[in-house]
């Protein structure tokens, strides 16, 4: 009988297109059958209309309110959270809210990544979360380079042109393309290894410390050869001693220079998130949401204050004890340094503030 | 994720239930159901009717239809404490969840999102949302698109540019 029923009901939907009505059953020929069999036909058509408005009703993903988009983000890893934000404008624009956050969760994709022994503008990378994906990372910089050492998102880079028998070193982010220019050296050894973060180093320069020299120094690294001690304990002293000068000049700059820098700078895809005015909030933001970090960071360098002035004492006399003992490396140094020295100290100057403006754009990418 | 949830979820709201106090759901396409209170509290929006003492007549449920509800019943009915004994057994079927690459799944956990974000129910907005990610894990960003039925509303400049943001990272 339910058989027939489900028929009936079938050729009906066929014949005039759609379900048939419920008056339609109650012509004679339905009431034919028995009130309960009636009854029944009724669930049935009920049971037909509700399955075609749920296969009907339109589901609007793009829509979805934002506290679900926010939540189905949670669970995806940096990588795709990039490509999720970027489905359409709606969800983009929650993007902007919670891009910072979603990084400083660091639930981005950690990788291995190998620097590869011919130039090559990229770098291979394997994401250990994501079942071993290989991703291609383009890193033009790096090209003939070695990966000694990293911090967060940064790379100690190491290029041995064996032709001079020096060795260029520089600091990369790869993800905002920032770097950082370090002195050459002659010959390295051993492991290179940061002593803290190159973002925050900047950081404390923007709050005005006098006394940075040493603290990028210190981010420097334990290298082998005195050619290389002597370089490094000469620039910390020239530092200190422009220290103050070099930050007055770095904060205000001629148009000239600041034309030069934007023509030098390489182009930073993370920068264009970026408005002028966010970045002042972002900083805002985070000084308020670390006031800890910074006590720590102020009494360290208090302390540092304290005895960067014995430092450098000791240092001087360190230097000069050497020259007297080893002339001859010492003699070929300092030739090499003083004609550079110039050179670099103008290069420095410029390098920390396309550092700085770089590190802005990199809080947007958090760590 | 079936209808036949709902007759299971009118059967457990037997009036005969003792001192357990029974609340009437009504679906926005006018199905009512019987549920046990202290299954329904599961969500914070209907608790906090009860608390207000707003539960006494038929509660309606817009923008949640019946087989939604019915669905969010049978979640409920699992998720009553005392309900599976097993913590393994809960898990087994929630993972039935987790396989949503059928357009007509990905409706379903649509509905049921709205649902649970209507509801405030964690557990299941959690399920969902996590079953979610999960399907689009590893997608391209047009692959997530096909995904969700959703045409891309940016222009080509701005297209142009999104890709050149992400561009230090692509796929091999």
């Amino acid at each position: 009988m339910q058989i027939l029923l489900y028929k009936l009901i079938w050729i009906h939907s066929n014949t005039i297109n759609s379900i048939p009505n419920l008056t339609v059953l109650h012509c004679p020929a339905y009431n034919y059958y028995t009130g309960h069999v009636q009854e029944l036909c009724i669930e049935l058509v009920m049971d037909m209309r509700r399955v075609k408005q749920h296969k009907d009703q339109v589901r609007d993903w793009s829509s979805l309110p934002g506290g679900l988009v926010e939540k189905i983000s949670d669970n995806l890893c940096l990588y795709d959270y990039l490509c999720f934000s970027n489905v359409c404008k709606s969800w983009r624009s929650y993007q902007e809210e919670t891009l910072q956050l979603h990084c400083n969760r660091s639930s981005g994709f950690p990788c291995l990544v190998m620097s590869k022994e011919t130039e090559s503008e990229t770098a291979c990378c394997i994401s250990l979360l994501e079942k071993n994906k290989l991703l291609q990372l383009e890193m033009p910089t790096s090209s003939g380079g070695l990966f000694l050492g990293c911090i967060k998102d940064w790379l100690i880079i190491v290029k041995p042109f064996i032709k001079f028998s020096i060795t260029r070193m520089l600091l990369l982010n790869p993800f905002t393309g920032s770097k950082v220019d370090l002195p050459n050296t002659f010959s390295v050894n051993s492991k290179v290894v940061f002593s803290g973060d190159p973002e925050e180093e900047e950081d404390e320069k923007e709050e005005g410390g006098g006394d940075r020299s040493e603290e990028q120094h210190e981010k420097e690294e334990e290298v082998e050869g005195d050619l290389k001690l002597m370089s490094l304990l000469r620039q910390r002293r020239r530092r200190s001693d422009e220290g103050a000068a070099t930050k007055k000049k770095t904060s205000s700059g001629s148009d000239e220079e600041k034309d030069e820098q934007r023509r030098r700078r390489r182009p930073v895809p993370a920068a264009k998130k970026k408005s002028s005015s966010g970045e002042e909030e972002e900083q805002l933001r985070r000084r308020r949401a670390a006031p800890a970090k910074k006590k720590i960071r102020r009494r360290r360098r208090k302390r540092r204050r304290r005895t960067s002035a014995e430092e450098e004492q000791s240092d001087e006399e360190e230097v000069q004890l050497r020259r007297r003992r080893r002339p001859a490396p010492a003699k070929k140094n300092s030739s090499y340094g003083e004609e550079e020295e110039e050179d670099q100290t103008k290069n420095e100057k410029e390098k920390k503030k396309i550092c700085r403006r770089s590190t802005t754009a990199k809080k947007k990418i958090g760590t | 994720m079936s209808t036949a949830a709902t007759a299971d979820a009118s059967s457990s709201g037997d009036t005969t239930e003792g001192s357990v106090r029974l609340l009437t759901l009504q679906s926005e396409d006018g199905e009512v159901f019987e549920v046990k209170e202290t299954i329904a509290t599961q969500s914070v929006t209907i608790k906090g009717m009860v608390d207000d003492d707003c539960a006494t007549s038929t509660i309606p449920v817009c923008n949640v239809t019946g087989r939604t509800l019915a669905m969010v019943i049978e979640w409920w009915n699992k998720h009553e404490i005392g309900a599976v004994s097993n913590e393994k057994e809960l898990k087994e079927w929630e993972s039935q969840f987790d396989t949503i690459d059928d357009k007509s799944d990905r409706d379903d956990v649509y509905d049921l999102l709205m649902a649970a974000n209507y509801l405030n129910i964690p557990t299941l907005l959690d399920c969902c949302t996590s079953a979610v990610a999960e399907a689009i894990k590893g997608k391209s960003t047009d692959e997530m698109r096909e995904f969700f039925d959703i045409k891309s509303d940016f222009d080509e400049k701005e297209e142009d540019a999104l890709r050149k943001e992400n561009q230090w990272a692509f796929e091999n």
